[in-house]
C-alpha cells in the first residue's frame, strides 16, 4: 500500500473488496452468500495484482482478522526494537509509505497492546485517505478501550466521514448521556450534529441545536471544574467556536458573538476565534473583519477562510495587488474546489486590472472555469474578459453577502485538530 | 478451485472451477472469434505457482495457520498439477501454460491450437483426476 501500490485502481479496488469480504463474514458468515458474491467480485482486480501487491494484500487480510479474532492470553515484552520499530511505522506512516508501515507494525503486534495495535493501524489507514477501514481498526481499538477518551473520539470522527449517518447515531447517544461522557467526545458528538443541522432544513434542526448548545456547555463546564480547560487549551477554545457556530445557525447572532469575544477575551489571537468573528463581522463592521482575518493570518492560522475574505475585501476595495498577493496565499491552504475557483477569478480581475498580458489573465480564468465549469458569474467575468479590449471591464464581483454565505456553509472547525 | 467429493476439481464454466468462463459471461477468461474458435491470445484458466501465491480470497480459510490472511471459501481447495517446473511451455499435446506479463508466478492454462470453444473445455476436463490437493 506504499504510493506505488495505491496508484494502482486494481490494488485500490480489491483493498475495498477485502474490507467489504470481511465485513460480509463477520455479519454472514464466512460461507454466506453475501461472502461469495464478493469473493467472486475479486476475481476481476485479483487476477491483475503483482506478487509484491499479493503480499500486501494477504498481510492487510490478516490485520482485517484481528478486528474479531479472540485477544492473545498474553503480550510479549516490550523491549527497546519494539520501540525502535514502533519509531519506524510512524515514520513510515508520515512519510506515506503505508505498506510499510503495516508490515512492521504487524510483526511486533504480538509485543503491543491489541487496542494499541488496532488504533495505530487506524491511524496508518486514516493517513492513507481510507476512513472507512481506518474506522473498522479504530472503532475496534474503542471497544477494547472504552475508557480511553482519545481512542473513543477519533475512532467517531473517522466515522463521521465513512458512515455519516452511523455516527450521527453514536453522536446522538452520546448527546443523551453527555454529562458521562469525555468533554472531548461530547465536542466532537456535538461537531457532528452541528453539521448536520447546518445542512439540514428539516424541523427539528432548532431542537437538535438547542441540544448541542447545551451538551457544550455542559462539557465547558466539566472541562474548567477537572482543570481540562488549562491542560486541553486547544480544545476549551474550539468548544467556544463551536458554541459560537451554533448560536450563528440559531439565528442568534449576539449570542454567537458573545462566545467569539469570550474565546477571545481568553485567547486574544486564536485564529480560528478571530476568523470566525472575522466572518460574523465581515460586510456590517468591515475594518473589524478585516483587523481579525489580518490577525489570524498573523498567527499563523491553516485556514484559507481568513485569505479568502480578505482576498474579498480587497478586490472590493480594488486594491488589486494585495487582492492578488492574498489570493495567492489563500491558494496555498487546503480548500473545496469551489473555493480554490473563487480565488482564482479574482487573481484573474486583479491581474488584468494591473495590466498583466492577456494570455496570464485568461489562463486564470480557464483554471477557475476547470475547478467549477458551471460557475455562471466566473463563466459571464471570463467571457466579459474576452469580448472586451478593457483590462478592466464591468466586472460582475460577489457581494459581501454572498462570500458570507459560502463561508459559512464552507467553514468547519474541527474539534479533532485541536484535542 | 471447487473440490469435488473425490478431492478433485469441479469441473465447469464457473469461477474457481476446472474449466473456463466463457462470453457472454462479462468476466471470461478467453476471447472467441467470429467463428467460437478460442483466440490464441494467453488468456485461459487462471493458474498460480504456489497456492501461497494466490490473492487471499482464493485461499481457504482453513489455511490460517500458514497463511494468517487466508480468507477463500472452505469449499475450495488447492490442487497441484504435475511436479515439474512452473516454466511456460506445453503441459500436454492440446494444452500450454503461458506466464502472465506482471507476474511470472501466475500464469494461464491455454489451448496449444485454435479450437472449438468446447475441445478446449474439454482437454481441461480431461485433465482432472491429474490434479492433487497440496496444501503444505
Amino acid at each position: 500500500m506504499s504510493n506505488q501500490f495505491f496508484q494502482n485502481a486494481d490494488f485500490v479496488e480489491y483493498t475495498k473488496l477485502l474490507y467489504e469480504l470481511h465485513s460480509a463474514m463477520r455479519e454472514s458468515g464466512d460461507e454466506s452468500t453475501e461472502a461469495e458474491k464478493i469473493r467472486d467480485r475479486m476475481d476481476e482486480p485479483g487476477s491483475r495484482l503483482s506478487p509484491d501487491e499479493i503480499a500486501v494484500v494477504q498481510g492487510i487480510s490478516a490485520d482485517f482478522y484481528s478486528v474479531a479474532d479472540p485477544l492473545p492470553t498474553a503480550i510479549l515484552p516490550r523491549t527497546a526494537e519494539v520501540n525502535v520499530d514502533l519509531v519506524a511505522v510512524r515514520r513510515a506512516r508520515d512519510t506515506r509509505d503505508f505498506h510499510l508501515a503495516l508490515d512492521v507494525l504487524r510483526r511486533r503486534a504480538a509485543h503491543l497492546e491489541p487496542s494499541a495495535v488496532s488504533f495505530l493501524r487506524g491511524r496508518i489507514w486514516m493517513a492513507a485517505g481510507q476512513p472507512a477501514i481506518a474506522a473498522l481498526f479504530l472503532e475496534r481499538a474503542a471497544e477494547l478501550q472504552p475508557a480511553n477518551p482519545s481512542y473513543r473520539s477519533i475512532a467517531l470522527e473517522v466515522l463521521s466521514a465513512a458512515d455519516p449517518q452511523r455516527a450521527r447515531q453514536h453522536a446522538g447517544e452520546i448527546l443523551r448521556n453527555s454529562e458521562d461522557q469525555p468533554a472531548r467526545l461530547v465536542l466532537i458528538a456535538c461537531q457532528i450534529l452541528y453539521f448536520e443541522a447546518r445542512e439540514s432544513s428539516d424541523e427539528s434542526t432548532r431542537s437538535t441545536l438547542e441540544s448541542v448548545v447545551t451538551a457544550i456547555r455542559g462539557a465547558m463546564d466539566r472541562m474548567m471544574i477537572s482543570g481540562e480547560d488549562q491542560t486541553l487549551p486547544g480544545l476549551f477554545l474550539h468548544a467556544f467556536a463551536l458554541l459560537g457556530q451554533c448560536f450563528e445557525l440559531l439565528g442568534d447572532h449576539a449570542g454567537a458573538r458573545k462566545w467569539y469575544d469570550e474565546g477571545l477575551r481568553l485567547s486574544p489571537d486564536d485564529p480560528l476565534l478571530l476568523t470566525l468573528r472575522g466572518m460574523q463581522r465581515y460586510g456590517e463592521d468591515s475594518p473589524g473583519a478585516v483587523a481579525d482575518f489580518e490577525r489570524a493570518i498573523r498567527r499563523g492560522s491553516d485556514s484559507v477562510w481568513p485569505y479568502y475574505f480578505l482576498a474579498h475585501h480587497h478586490l472590493l476595495s480594488r486594491n488589486f495587488q494585495e487582492c492578488l498577493d492574498t489570493s495567492t496565499k489563500g491558494l496555498q491552504r487546503e480548500a473545496t474546489d469551489s473555493v480554490r475557483a473563487d480565488l482564482q477569478e479574482w487573481i484573474a480581475i486583479s491581474s488584468a486590472s494591473l495590466g498583466d498580458p492577456r494570455p496570464v489573465v485568461e489562463a486564470w480564468f480557464q483554471q477557475a472555469l476547470r475547478l467549477a465549469p458551471d460557475h455562471r458569474r466566473i463563466r459571464a467575468n471570463y467571457e466579459l474578459y474576452i469580448q472586451s479590449q478593457a483590462s478592466e471591464p464591468d466586472w460582475d464581483t460577489p457581494t459581501s453577502t454572498e462570500v458570507g454565505r459560502s463561508g459559512r456553509q464552507g467553514f468547519k472547525v474541527n474539534v479533532q485538530n485541536a484535542a | 478451485m471447487r473440490r469435488a467429493d473425490d478431492n478433485r476439481p469441479v469441473v465447469g464454466s464457473n469461477s474457481k472451477e476446472l474449466g473456463v468462463r466463457v462470453p457472454p459471461n462479462p468476466n471470461a477468461d478467453i476471447d472467441l472469434d467470429e467463428s467460437g474458435k478460442v483466440i490464441l491470445n494467453g488468456k485461459g484458466m487462471s493458474v498460480a505457482e504456489n497456492w501461497r501465491d494466490l490473492p487471499p480470497h482464493l485461499i481457504p480459510m482453513r489455511l490460517r495457520s500458514r497463511l494468517p490472511g487466508a480468507a477463500g471459501s472452505d469449499r475450495l481447495a488447492c490442487f497441484v498439477h504435475g511436479s515439474g517446473p512452473f516454466h511456460e511451455g506445453p503441459i500436454n499435446d492440446r494444452l500450454a501454460l503461458v506466464l502472465k506479463a506482471h507476474n511470472t508466478r501466475a500464469g494461464n492454462v491455454v489451448p496449444s491450437r485454435l479450437d472449438e470453444v468446447q475441445s478446449f473445455q474439454d482437454d481441461l476436463a480431461a485433465t482432472r483426476s491429474e490434479w492433487s490437493i497440496e496444501e503444505s
